[in-house]
């Protein structure tokens, strides 16, 4: 059971025991499915030092925002959070061109699940080697009260605290993006030093 | 109450008794629904010269033991013998001998003969009435307790072998009442019903509203005036809140004629060979005034007649002060007898077809002591002194009448008429030909007698051949039905290809993953419950799909069928007949109020799949509550036709108004059953260009309420 | 005596407290291992004209220190740069340049260098450091230093200060990844510039017999 990893299903015909969400319950530790898409966008975008997996059914009801308007939104917010189209319809191509530029994680049939699944399995992956999860993580050890101290100064005169360090990193701005790397380097260093291995 | 007089009773002779069930006939049956009951009641403080009646509603949505309904006129009430004779007694001759209330108000009397008491049962089960008469010094209380009658009224139909003399009738059931001294100078009648049988919601109380307003003088001032209030505490808006109404409505012509004091002049009307005109002239002798003239052609004496129940068109009548002037304020039931002071109707016979009378008019002339002192009373109030003023107005009036003459005919030429008023003043002018002859026939020497008999069969075969067209157009007219059309878009092919293939995929998508659940996780006893659940929801999606594509099938066939539907009579029949045993099962009441029928040219079942799905729906919502209610109300205007579909059952969340028309959307707790009725509703009403949404739920404390507009389609 | 120009922004609102702390350790090393003429620089008298009196004051050969603002060109204190390719960098011939600040190793080193200037150790690029581990970081940015004054010449003392650095990643890591990536991150941006690497401490020892 991954008990860090949470999965937010965002649908509105999908009933409470689906066979997906009694599968990804067995193996995540919270599964929650949220009826609306704006709902949807709120929830996320408000937890995003959350991990977690977004899974995004495309057409809702009536006068509600589609699936590419929350993508859209939350990509506003993090660039690295894992989103799943999860869908009926196969004639998307309209949208196409925005959901890879959005960059959804990937795009799965509604049945079989299977292929759902395995997505899941590939984007807890991608969270776990991701350097803003490995950031995060130790960033509960240093406690909540540190993300609003200034903690990295350059000194060409320009100030980070560990709040802004993260969002650089989801929103990969170049600085984020830096960061990323220098923890990679540093690996890298490690490893050719020899002062670690491989496991 | 003292008892009944027993008659002596003749061994020879049988006497009428009334069953118990009677006053259900007599209420419940013969009235309608609640808002024509609360009318007859009103009506009947109106015979009685009240000036103010207050209906309160009391706690009425939902019902429960506080529920009450006061109507408290200040008229002039009854004493005991009132009571015992008038109130006590079946179909009261009173109103039929004079069909006046008591001077200074004589006003003609609107109530139906004798129905208004038995109209409180179909409001509700107990009745408290109070009433004291003008100038006594006591209250008089009856207390009336339907329910009794009902309880035995039932018990006797299942005990069949109560004996005879056991038995009791309608006029048996004891009444309670009781006096008291009373030393207030008021007077009235109050009508406390409790035991209400049905909520009112607040679209219920606006009908009322309307209805009454109807009753209501459409005259500016009235000195014996006539005021409706209403109060609610459920609905703030009615918090003595009177009921008004409009101006006077439906007449062909209307002609406002005022004055100008400053100026010294008069308005007054003229028709310039086209139009008619109003035109200025120096004040005349009779002094200034104000005139308001309604002209009625057949239609819309029909349409007034309708909807002014207890109105008439009946020509000019002068006010002075606001007060009627005698001798208007006399009534004279026959038509020949009738008094034609103004001498309009004495035209009539020089020039037959173009002279406008009395009964095409309504006419309202306004003098005032202070402006229009040379118009007197004379001694016998038979009518005015004639005196040079008077005849100058009574000149006036003609003038205005024969100007508006000039006009209408010019306009006859103009417009075609319809055939029935062509028959019918064929027929009136027949009529008059035929009354004629006879008179000279009986002047006649004996040889012309002959050729006279001869004349008067013949005109009297024009006359039943006339008289049978007439008929068969009242037929028609009578009911005074809208027929309309409604729409029917099909779903063009596109469209209809989309909406299947999206259901089918959804539908599908959904099975599979249920059966791909089995094939990947059977066997696994840590599944065990979920294996049941889904072995369930696989068989009801499937058969849903059944339903979805069945429903997709049926506008493939749907351009037949077509035929005139009445949707009164529809909904109606399908509440009392067609569910009434389902409603019975589930303990449901019902109640249909649908205004007037209506009849569209339409798919039946069309229809009946919006009302049917409905209604299932609101079983299912209904389902574990007590006091279960099902209400539809349906009103019309001239464009489109509006249904209220409500129940008291679970409700709908806010969030779900929209979703839950959606195809696979389920929300009542289900006992097994697609969740696509809503979707049918919706689908077939969009069907017809109309909407359906949920609105604010009309009955409490939780419920639904769907608002259904369908709009007509434009009669070219 | 060796004569060492300490120019430091104390008063930066957000390094002063970081760059002081430099100056101080740097200024304690001097003091403790060789006599000396230093001159302090700070954040009031932080300006291109001050510092050219300075210059004018003192011979050629001096050990110029310099923890402040960077950029490409120049160095920068509160009032703006203080030093750049612009000025008159001839003064700086057969000095050492040794500063903390963010790119200067990019075109003022070079433009030193071709003036005559002996050594420049500085960063190429942006340097950071972490708020809460001010001791290392200042460990690191005067280690070099410190080899120098040691005796050891510039090309050894360069390579020590990059193994500095490599030992603190080493000690720190493991606790706290970041600040390693930081520290490696400014280990990379370390850069030599000399025309001498041979050249010792001992090269800046003026009129040793004499006394001022």
């Amino acid at each position: 059971m991954n008990t860090t990893i949470s999965i937010i299903i965002i649908d509105d015909l999908l009933p409470d025991d689906d066979p997906v969400i009694a599968l990804l319950k067995r193996d995540y530790h919270e599964v929650k499915l949220i009826k609306s898409p704006q709902e949807g966008i709120e929830y996320i975008t408000s937890h995003l030092s959350y991990r977690h997996i977004v899974i995004l059914d495309y057409k809702f009801a009536q006068n509600e925002p589609d699936g590419a308007f929350v993508l859209e939104k939350i990509r506003e917010k993090s660039k690295i959070i894992p989103v799943i189209l999860w869908t009926a319809n196969g004639n998307m191509i309209t949208e196409l061109e925005s959901f890879i530029n959005n960059k959804a994680f990937a795009m799965v049939p509604k049945a079989p699940y299977e292929e759902l699944l395995s997505k899941i399995k590939e984007a807890e992956n991608f969270i776990n080697n991701s350097v803003e999860g490995a950031l995060e993580e130790w960033i509960k050890l240093e406690g909540q009260e540190s993300l609003e101290r200034p903690f990295l100064i350059a000194a060409d005169g320009k100030e980070y605290t560990l709040a802004q360090l993260l969002s650089e990193i989801r929103m990969q701005s170049n600085f984020g993006k830096k960061i990323e790397k220098d923890l990679l380097m540093l690996t890298i260093d490690l490893l050719i030093r020899k002062k670690e291995n491989l496991k | 109450m003292p008892e009944q007089n027993k008659k002596k009773e003749n061994k020879d002779s049988l006497y009428w008794r009334f069953d118990l069930s009677t006053f259900r006939l007599l209420g419940r049956e013969l009235i309608t629904d609640r808002i024509t009951a609360l009318f007859e009641l009103v009506k009947n403080s109106y015979d009685a010269n009240a000036r103010n009646i207050h209906v309160t509603f009391l706690n009425v949505n939902p019902v429960g033991k506080d529920t009450k309904i006061i109507i408290k006129d200040d008229g002039i009430g009854m004493d005991i013998t009132d009571l015992k004779d008038k109130w006590m007694v079946i179909g009261t001759a009173s109103k039929r001998k004079n069909r006046l209330s008591p001077a200074p108000f004589n006003r003609k009397m609107v109530g139906k003969k004798g129905v208004g008491r038995f109209a409180v049962d179909k409001l509700g089960s107990k009745l408290l009435l109070q009433t004291k008469l003008a100038g006594s010094n006591e209250l008089t209380s009856l207390e009336t307790d339907w329910n009794k009658y009902d309880t035995l009224s039932k018990q006797y139909d299942l005990f069949e072998a109560t004996q005879e003399n056991e038995r009791k009738f309608f006029t048996e059931i004891p009444n309670k009442y009781w006096k008291e001294p009373y030393l207030k100078t008021s007077q009235g009648t109050t009508l406390e019903i409790t035991s209400i049988r049905d909520p009112w919601s607040k679209d219920d109380i606006d009908r009322a509203y309307k209805e009454l307003a109807k009753l209501v003088s459409p005259l500016s001032k009235q000195q014996h005036e006539f005021n409706i209030f209403i109060t609610s505490n459920d609905y703030p808006e009615y918090n003595e809140t009177q009921v008004r109404n409009k101006a006077i409505k439906f007449a062909t012509k209307t002609i406002d004629i005022k004055f100008d004091i400053e100026k010294k002049t008069q308005e007054s009307l003229k028709f310039d060979d086209e139009n008619l005109t109003i035109i200025k002239t120096p004040i005349k002798s009779f002094g200034p005034v104000k005139f308001k003239l309604y002209y009625f052609d057949q239609k819309a004496k029909d349409t007034f007649k309708k909807e002014y129940k207890g109105g008439n068109i009946d020509g000019i009548k002068i006010y002075r002060d606001g007060l009627i002037a005698t001798p208007f304020a006399e009534y004279e039931s026959q038509d020949i007898k009738k008094r034609d002071i103004l001498g309009i109707d004495k035209r009539r016979y020089s020039g037959f077809f173009d002279k406008v009378s009395s009964s095409d008019l309504i006419g309202l002339l306004e003098i005032t002591d202070a402006e229009n002192s040379e118009i007197k009373d004379s001694t016998n109030r038979q009518d005015f002194q004639d005196n040079a003023e008077y005849r100058e107005l009574k000149q006036f009036i003609i003038d205005q009448i024969v100007e508006l003459e000039k006009y209408l005919k010019y306009h006859r030429k103009q417009e075609t008429e319809k055939t029935k008023s062509n028959l019918k003043s064929a027929h009136g002018d027949l009529k008059a030909f035929t009354s004629l002859v006879r008179k000279i026939k009986k002047k006649a020497p004996e040889k012309l007698k002959k050729e006279l008999g001869a004349l008067e069969k013949q005109t009297k075969k024009v006359s039943i051949d006339i008289n049978r067209g007439i008929k068969a157009y009242n037929e028609l007219e009578k009911e005074k039905i809208q027929q309309e059309n409604i729409f029917l878009s099909l779903m063009s092919l596109q469209d209809y290809a989309l909406e299947i293939a999206h259901v089918v995929r959804t539908s599908l998508s959904r099975t599979i993953r249920l059966a791909e659940f089995f094939k990947k996780e059977f066997p696994n006893p840590e599944f065990n419950d979920l294996f049941a659940t889904y072995a369930k929801d696989i068989y009801n999606e499937m058969t849903r799909l059944d339903s979805a594509v069945d429903f997709m099938l049926s506008y493939a066939q749907s351009n037949t069928d077509f035929k005139e539907i009445n949707i009164k009579s529809l909904i109606e029949d399908l509440f009392n007949e067609s569910y009434k045993k389902i409603f019975e099962q589930n303990k449901i009441k019902t109640i249909v109020e649908i205004e007037k029928p209506l009849i569209i040219v339409h798919n039946q079942k069309f229809f009946e799949d919006i009302i049917e799905n409905l209604i299932s729906n609101s079983i299912k919502a209904l389902s574990g509550k007590k006091n279960k209610i099902i209400k539809c109300t349906g009103t019309f205007d001239d464009s489109k036709f509006i249904l209220l579909f409500s129940d008291n059952g679970i409700g709908i969340p806010k969030e779900d108004r929209n979703r839950v028309f959606n195809i696979y959307f389920t929300r009542t707790a289900e006992q097994g059953g697609a969740g696509i009725g809503l979707y049918i509703v919706k689908t077939r009403i969009e069907s017809m260009k109309g909407t359906v949404e949920v609105i604010d739920n009309e009955l409490n404390p939780t419920g639904a309420t769907f608002k259904i507009i369908l709009p007509f389609a434009d009669k070219n | 005596m060796i004569t060492v120009l300490l120019a430091f922004d104390e008063k930066d609102s957000l390094l002063g407290q970081y760059f002081q702390l430099c100056a101080e350790r740097a200024a304690q090393s001097v003091a403790s291992s060789h006599p000396n003429n230093m001159i302090r620089i700070g954040s009031q008298i932080l300006n291109s004209a001050f510092l050219t009196i300075k210059l004018n004051e003192v011979d050629n050969r001096f050990i110029f220190l310099a923890y402040s603002h960077g950029s490409p060109r120049e160095l920068q204190g509160g009032e703006g740069r203080y030093l750049s390719v612009d000025d008159d960098l001839t003064k700086f011939k057969d000095s050492f340049f040794y500063t903390f600040s963010c790119d200067t190793a990019q075109d003022l080193a070079g433009v030193l260098l071709s003036k005559g200037c002996n050594s420049f150790i500085g960063y190429k690029s942006k340097v950071y450091i972490v708020t809460t581990y001010q001791e290392i970081f200042a460990n690191c940015s005067n280690f070099g230093l410190l080899c120098f004054l040691k005796g050891n010449n510039i090309s050894d003392s360069f390579n020590g200060m990059k193994q500095n650095i490599t030992n603190q990643i080493d000690g720190i890591y493991a606790t706290n990844y970041l600040v390693a990536s930081v520290l490696r991150s400014n280990r990379e941006s370390l850069t030599l510039h000399a025309n001498d690497h041979s050249i010792d401490v001992n090269y800046y020892y003026k009129n040793r017999i004499e006394s001022y």
